[in-house]
């Protein structure tokens, strides 16, 4: 190129290569929620500080879109914050083919992203005004996100579109993190993770229609050097937040025992609650719990501690288990204080 | 095994109640039927009123009932409720939960407490009895005593304390409406005050009974989203001590409840005069529907083979908008009952849909119940299946 831009796959490369060491699917903090590390009150401190984010989130893309003259972009860009805020009437009414494309997910549901956010932070046992009325907002947080808001208002257009494209970086981000709820935060009503479900089909295509924005409207080099840096400033910002929640919250459950998640002691006799039975489902073979009005399946490593709660101490059920199974004692006892406890906060199980 | 198996039978073994809620889900009018069954032993008394013989003699009795426990556990069943009407009503509940147990069900009594003696607490609990969930109108005599069309509240109180006493499980149920959505805070209050495990505050949902008294009921958009907010927090206040179920008032909803988790998928009902049912309120709503009976066919030929528990299996019989719908496995189209009442067939998409063509059904009824100026009827109290001629004639 004679005008000295960058060609389109090295100012792709240049915006990718920001989100490697930056992004903040690396923060600590994140990488502790994804492994199932995360004390429900952690949990809960997240959720209710990234609703600030959320919320703000349609005020940033308006702030795009008044900046924005070219019509084009303006009718790809409005559909944020329709996904966001939901629309008042569905226009497909006479059919429900959300399909793959375009809209999917926000031109039928008047629901929009905020409001599964609230069912999500209702889902954690946050109420939708704690919440609205930013009961928990931390000060790093709302500095962050303000910020972010400011950047999309003063900065021109294509720089802050490109500052958007945070999600190119991990196009799976979402679907690890919602296979992580569902299997390490069970106390979650799995009806309030509509909100990632919703993301995992419009992130990629947002970052794909973001990206050939950036690539078509940041057509001199100078733009493009200030959209690479526009996108490492919006990692900063995504990093800050985390970094005050972290320090808030701590984060591991060793760190905020709460709520059911105490370590259960050595000495502990596990046993069934009250009007909990156990016995062998006749149809599968595999057993099952039965208690007031509900039915629980339970896998093999839960069947086989469960069969041992019968008066025996904890330390006894895994050493029981270990001597049988010929495994490593520490794992083991991980294993086992980790499914009694999930059973215990259903309250499934008792400490005698 | 192919196909879907029952997980829970709801056996609603007498449609007789010693209370009238407007809100019963019972059918508005039990056909009055000519089956011959034996009498049951002992006339229907617990220190209860009186029914009219045409009308008992109907009822199961106790050897087709324990016919019914067995079949069922046979087919996959692994939880009975026992529920009415009021199941106090009759003398045989014991000796049915026996046969339950014996089959190696899990058992529940679903009961307004009325006519629960010291000595029938313990009897039935030796009989077995797993769990008792209790019914409550409101926190308080004068308001719940109100809703009940009976003195009742003060004697729930006293049987509460002697399901503690007996050590079974207890769960209350608050049915919330128009009325007494406001005493959410004292409802929760008397749940922990009466030490129970856990608590159902379910928004009344429209059938039966309900249905008919609708205008009396149904909240307004702010007591809901109040009583939500307020349900959150005591949830998130009382995790790990009472489990609290909030049941969504679905005509609030965009999208329709995942009913029954599918038609014909886990459920099953058996009603008082022995019809099979894939829902408890489908024989009042759906009434052009033929419902097999226990009294001329097994428990898994109506299951497995029946018209009525295959017309609405999986998503083959679904209309557009549900047939191209990502969330067809989802809310499998609602309700069915819901469908036939509002919208007149029981194949189309729940009205509650905000992709449903008859959306506005329900929007002009919420329209109505949110109206400063609209006239809010009294409701009309739920009568006994023995009053039937009044009520047809």
């Amino acid at each position: 190129m004679t005008t000295g831009l960058w060609d389109r796959e090295t100012f792709a490369e240049k915006l990718r290569a920001i989100g490697v060491h930056a992004y903040h699917d690396k923060h600590p903090f994140h990488v502790m929620m994804n492994e199932g590390q995360l004390s429900p009150e952690a949990l809960r401190g997240w959720v209710a500080n990234r609703f600030y984010y959320q919320r703000n989130i349609p005020i940033k893309d308006a702030a795009i879109l008044s900046n924005c003259p070219v019509r084009d972009v303006r009718r790809i860009w409005v559909h944020r914050i329709l996904d966001h805020d939901g629309v008042e009437h569905p226009a497909g009414r006479s059919s429900c083919d959300a399909g793959d494309h375009g809209l999917a997910g926000a031109r039928h549901s008047t629901e929009g992203g905020i409001e599964a956010w609230l069912r999500l932070g209702e889902a954690c046992g946050l109420s939708r005004h704690e919440l609205l009325e930013d009961r928990h907002l931390l000060p790093g947080v709302r500095f962050a996100v303000d910020a972010y808001v400011n950047f999309a208002r003063a900065q021109p257009w294509p720089i802050a579109i490109a500052s958007s494209l945070t999600e190119l970086f991990a196009p799976d981000l979402m679907t690890t993190r919602l296979a992580a709820f569902e299997k390490f935060y069970r106390w979650i009503d799995p009806g309030g993770l509509d909100y990632f479900r919703r993301r995992v089909r419009q992130a990629r295509r947002d970052s794909d229609e973001a990206l050939a924005i950036s690539l078509e409207h940041c057509n001199t080099l100078e733009l493009q050097r200030e959209a690479v840096r526009a996108l490492g400033f919006k990692c900063d910002v995504l990093w800050a937040m985390l970094d005050a929640i972290h320090h808030a919250y701590g984060g591991s459950k060793a760190a905020a025992p709460k709520m059911g998640t105490t370590t259960i002691p050595n000495s502990a006799e596990p046993r069934l609650a009250e009007g909990v039975r156990l016995q062998t489902d006749p149809v599968t073979g595999k057993s099952v719990l039965l208690y007031p009005e509900g039915i629980v399946e339970l896998n093999e490593t839960a069947h086989e501690i469960l069969a041992r709660c019968d008066g025996r101490t904890l330390a006894e059920i895994v050493h029981a288990l270990a001597e049988e199974y010929d495994a490593e004692i520490d794992a083991l006892a991980a294993d086992v204080r980790d499914t009694l406890s999930d059973l215990r906060r259903r309250k499934l199980v008792e400490l005698g | 095994m192919t196909g879907p198996r029952p997980y829970a039978l709801l056996a609603e073994i007498t449609y007789r109640c010693p209370l009238h809620c407007p809100y019963c889900s019972n059918p508005v009018v039990v056909l009055n039927r000519t089956l011959e069954g034996e009498a049951p032993a002992t006339p229907g008394r617990v220190g209860l009123r009186e029914f009219a013989p045409p009308y008992r003699n109907a009822e199961l009795t106790t050897n087709e009932w324990k016919r019914v426990i067995r079949e069922a556990a046979a087919l996959g069943v692994l939880q009975i409720g026992f529920s009415g009407g009021e199941p106090l009503a009759r003398r045989d509940l014991g000796e049915l939960i026996r046969a339950a147990r014996e089959a190696n069900l899990y058992t529940n009594l679903i009961t307004s407490g009325i006519g629960f003696h010291h000595d029938r607490v313990r009897g039935l609990r030796d009989a077995g009895l797993d769990s008792i969930q209790l019914s409550f109108q409101s926190d308080e005599s004068s308001l719940a005593d109100e809703i009940a069309g009976a003195r009742a509240h003060e004697c729930k109180l006293e049987v509460a304390a002697k399901i503690r006493e007996a050590r079974i499980p207890l769960s209350l149920n608050f049915v919330i409406h128009r009325r007494n959505i406001e005493r959410l805070p004292q409802m929760i209050a008397l749940t922990e005050a009466l030490g129970a495990e856990r608590v159902e505050l379910a928004n009344v949902q429209f059938y039966g009974w309900a249905f008919r008294n609708r205008a009396a009921l149904l909240p307004t958009r702010e007591q809901v989203d109040r009583a939500r907010d307020i349900a959150t927090a005591a949830k998130a206040r009382l995790a790990g001590k009472i489990d609290i179920f909030y049941v969504l008032p679905d005509y609030y909803e965009t999208r329709p409840k995942p009913c029954l988790n599918g038609w014909g998928q886990r459920y099953l009902t058996v009603n008082a005069v022995g019809d099979v049912l894939p829902c408890p309120t489908a024989s009042s709503a759906i009434p052009h529907m033929r419902f097999e009976n226990i009294r001329t066919r097994d428990l898994d030929w109506i299951w497995r083979e029946s018209e009525s528990f295959n017309r609405f299996r999986g998503t083959e019989w679904m209309p557009e908008p549900c047939r191209s719908c990502p969330q067809r496995e989802i809310d499998f189209g609602g309700c069915r009952c819901q469908a036939a009442l509002l919208t007149g067939h029981s194949a189309n998409t729940d009205p509650v849909c905000e992709l449903s063509p008859d959306r506005a059904v329900i929007d002009e009824v919420l329209g109505n119940a949110n109206s400063s100026t609209a006239h809010f009827p009294n409701w009309t109290y739920r009568t006994n299946p023995g009053d039937i001629r009044n009520l047809a004639g």
